[in-house]
């Protein structure tokens, strides 16, 4: 398990953010952790996808597809702050995620 | 430009270009996803030296429509039909006598993937993602995709990728040979054309087909070989 600090959440918030800004077309500051990036920004799955490749890329993570295809099956995976969520607990469990109680999910 | 079916055919220069243009995610709602008639009557009026498919938007197709399988699930015959004409198309694109590739963005899912195994290249950009998610929905892949692949990634990379309904990057695809190239810098349309403009624009019509014919005469699918599983497949599913 890879112990997470407070400067590498901020990185992390800050690359969804930058994400999904650019790839939906909208100004970042109209962001909010309750914004669906489905329903309001025309967004869809793949593009989390994506940008777990990215991440995975940056800090040289180890994560299979499927392992993140389970996890989207039994929580929800749509509004910013779940997907900031999502990926705290990939930089600290890797695959091991799937075992991980998600609080309030 | 045309539109034909579910695409839109153009040219740029002596390259036609289809483009699957169905939504966002360009759903295969139809296996016919261009006319062959029209397409064949288009690369023929302007002679052609190759043909680029690629997707509208930010995707290459995300696959069939899964609910125009659930509708004929009750008629398969009608499914079988669509099917059989998909595959006629396919199989019309990957013995064109002339330079075929795609060009492809974000999903090449089921269907999708499919169309880009019928070209002889294909280009990616580095988020596209590859899948034949069919058997998680209780089916196969209906048009002749599994020996497309087999072909191209080897029998024990094909069963798994298609069995497992697994999603690979296009760095894995790049490694496995499923794709050809990945595009980073540039956008991959822009690319696939250059690359099959360099290709021809030095030889004539005549030299290229010969020598596409002479490979495409090598190398040829059955046709219809995987109808019969498909259909039992499908009368499964039935019960």
């Amino acid at each position: 398990m890879n112990v997470i600090t407070d400067e590498i959440k901020v990185e992390l918030k800050d690359m969804i953010y930058d994400f999904f800004a650019d790839e939906c077309e909208v100004d970042i500051k109209d962001l909010k952790p309750e914004t669906n990036i489905i329903e309001e920004l025309d967004g869809d799955s793949l593009m989390v996808i994506e940008l777990i490749e990215n991440v995975k890329k940056k800090y040289s993570l180890e994560l299979k597809l499927q392992t993140i295809g389970k996890y989207m099956l039994k929580n929800s995976v749509e509004t910013l702050s779940e997907i900031v969520n999502l990926f705290n607990l990939i930089y600290q469990y890797g695959d091991d995620i799937i075992n991980v109680e998600v609080c309030g999910a | 430009m045309i539109r034909s079916s579910i695409s839109e055919i153009d040219s740029q220069g002596d390259i036609c270009i289809l483009q699957i243009s169905n939504g966002k995610k360009n759903k295969i709602t139809v296996p016919e996803f261009v006319e062959i008639n029209e397409l064949d009557n288009f690369i023929k009026t302007h002679n052609s030296k190759g043909l680029v498919i690629t997707g509208n938007d930010r995707n290459f197709s995300d696959g069939a429509d899964v609910s125009m399988i659930d509708s004929c699930i009750s008629n398969p015959e009608e499914l079988t039909e669509k099917l059989r004409k998909g595959k006629e198309l396919l199989y019309y694109i990957e013995n064109l006598p002339i330079i075929t590739a795609a060009a492809i963005n974000g999903a090449c899912f089921g269907a999708g993937l499919e169309i880009a195994l019928s070209c002889q290249f294909r280009f990616s950009k580095s988020n596209a993602f590859f899948a034949f998610p069919e058997v998680s929905r209780g089916i196969i892949p209906g048009m002749s995709g599994v020996e497309r692949l087999t072909r191209l990634i080897g029998k024990s990379s094909a069963v798994k990728m298609a069995l497992s309904g697994e999603m690979i990057t296009a760095q894995q695809a790049f490694d496995s040979g499923l794709i050809d190239e990945i595009v980073t810098d540039t956008s991959v349309l822009d690319s696939c054309l250059n690359f099959v403009n360099d290709l021809t624009e030095s030889r004539s019509l005549g030299q290229i087909k010969s020598i596409v014919m002479t490979a495409n005469n090598s190398v040829t699918v059955n046709k219809f070989s995987d109808m019969d599983y498909f259909e039992q497949v499908l009368s499964d599913k039935k019960v």
